[in-house]
């Protein structure tokens, strides 16, 4: 994948081959500039490869009608993105966004609350009033609220302090058993990584290192370029030091 | 003739109202002395110079010179307004033009044909002057318009995408910021239609009751000319925001870095 950059095209992963396991919890854990989020967005196509190929359900992603894709693999963003409006509206911002002609099946309003473990009535609240790890629970339920197959979360914690960090990922651990979600989860925490996730892919420099089930690549991690990572606890701890 | 012309003499009376103003900028050192002497002579020759060009025009009455006219009026009215971005991208400039150049032709077409039913349709004693109207508010919308919407859109990446990531179309995701940079726009115009009459009356009204035109036949003129102001100016907006947001998406819905 290229990007332009100053002086021509920048490029930003290349020979990455991956296979994302559905139903289960898919880390890309890397040092920053590795290509994890630019990787996370090639899932839904917020960007597009320009070159090789994603395929979700064995059929490329060019094939899907995109808008159905999106809503098929949600996205959970860095910073809680909130619209002006209640929180119920947040929720079911998707509406807005339907075919013509057609109405979307959303979860209603307080089931999506409840699922978060947020109070129904916070549905009339301003959403943004609500803190910022509500805010983020608002966020990953309104991504539920088209039924999607999969969701992406792009450091979904990182505005978070550990307390409600922890709070969403075990969220994110009911859903995958509860809905039987696909989660594919960029993080610089290698613990929420070991935690949570089954599967583990180490990327650097935009090139996939290491692909293995997260207990097997966190213990005997085949590369040597992996160890040292994870031996470094990762190379942004420090920039994090709350974490 | 029913009104009164002015002569050389008359025109040199004039040019000492100049003086007063040169007098209060020395008087108080405002230190405006220069600009104000250029801009006081440019000013003048750029005046007599329309003055001959648009004369040659009136005698000539050639259907092809009216249009090139107006092509030159809309070109500089386009260039103008790319001028005033704050981003630029290499089609913004006829993305601009174009809209300027569609939704004047367009009134203009209605008000010379349906509304005066100018005979021939070309006759630039209407055609010119009332092009340069609608140009030059179109052009002060587009100019509003594009400013807005680009820079709404640059600063609303996180809200756009979202809207994407949740399966807008780009025109469903950028909705908001279409609305307010139409709204944008249109305001001067719509605000300046409340208080016509009362705060300011209209140039080109006073100077049709100077030239003995009476004053209910003026209103009427004026009145068509603030309805195909208000048109033509949302007609170049509406163009002015398509063309601007299509310009960040590509066609796989998705947000570029930089408008193409």
């Amino acid at each position: 994948m290229e990007k332009p950059g100053s002086g021509g095209k920048l490029e930003i992963l290349s020979r990455v081959n991956l296979t994302i396991h559905r139903k289960r919890i898919t880390a890309l854990i890397g040092p920053s500039g590795a290509g994890k989020s630019s990787l996370l967005r090639l899932l839904n196509r917020l960007d597009d490869p320009s070159d090789g190929s994603v395929f979700l359900n064995a059929r490329p992603l060019t094939s899907y009608d995109i808008p159905e894709l999106r809503r098929r693999v949600g996205m959970v963003f860095q910073l809680p993105v909130i619209i002006p409006g209640t929180v119920a509206e947040n929720l079911h911002l998707a509406a807005r966004f339907a075919p013509k002609g057609r109405k979307l099946e959303l979860i209603p309003v307080p089931e999506l609350l409840t699922t978060v473990g947020l109070d129904p009535e916070f549905a009339g609240r301003e959403a943004g009033r609500l803190s910022v790890g509500q805010q983020q629970r608002v966020s990953l339920a309104r991504t539920l609220a088209v039924r999607p197959q999969a969701v992406l979360l792009d450091e979904p914690t990182a505005s978070l302090d550990p307390e409600s960090a922890n709070a969403v990922m075990d969220l994110v651990r009911r859903l995958r058993d509860g809905l039987g979600l696909t989660v594919v989860l960029v993080t610089h925490l290698l613990a929420q990584a070991r935690q949570y996730a089954d599967y583990t892919a180490y990327l650097e420099g935009g090139r996939l290192i290491e692909f293995n089930e997260t207990g097997a690549l966190f213990d005997s991690p085949r590369e040597i370029r992996t160890r040292q990572f994870l031996n470094g606890g990762g190379q942004e701890r420090e920039l994090y030091p709350n974490h | 003739m029913n009104y009164i012309p002015i002569t050389d003499l008359d025109l040199l009376v004039a040019v000492s109202l100049i003086g007063v103003t040169l007098g209060i900028s020395i008087r108080e050192r405002l230190g405006l002395e220069r600009d104000l002497l250029i801009g006081a002579v440019r000013g003048f020759i750029q005046l007599m110079l329309v003055g001959y060009v648009l004369q040659y025009i009136f005698d000539l009455r050639r259907w092809y010179l009216v249009i090139l006219i107006l092509a030159i009026m809309i070109l500089v009215a386009g260039s103008n307004a790319l001028k005033r971005q704050k981003l630029r991208w290499r089609r913004l400039f006829w993305i601009l033009t174009a809209a300027i150049a569609g939704g004047s032709v367009l009134v203009l077409a209605v008000v010379i044909g349906f509304i005066l039913k100018v005979r021939p349709w070309y006759l630039p004693q209407y055609m010119i002057p009332l092009a340069g109207m609608i140009i030059g508010n179109s052009m002060v919308g587009a100019a509003l318009a594009a400013n807005r919407l680009s820079a709404d859109i640059k600063d609303g990446r996180p809200r756009i995408e979202l809207a994407l990531a949740l399966g807008a179309t780009s025109r469903q995701a950028v909705a908001p910021y279409l609305r307010e940079a139409l709204k944008a726009a249109m305001l001067p115009t719509i605000s300046s239609m409340m208080t016509v009459g009362i705060v300011q009356l209209p140039g080109m009204m006073t100077g049709q009751i100077i030239s003995g035109t009476n004053p209910g036949d003026a209103v009427r003129y004026q009145i068509v000319v603030m309805y195909m102001v208000a048109a033509a100016t949302a007609l170049t907006v509406i163009v002015v925001v398509l063309g601007v947001y299509r310009s960040f998406f590509n066609s796989y819905l998705q947000l570029l870095d930089e408008p193409r």
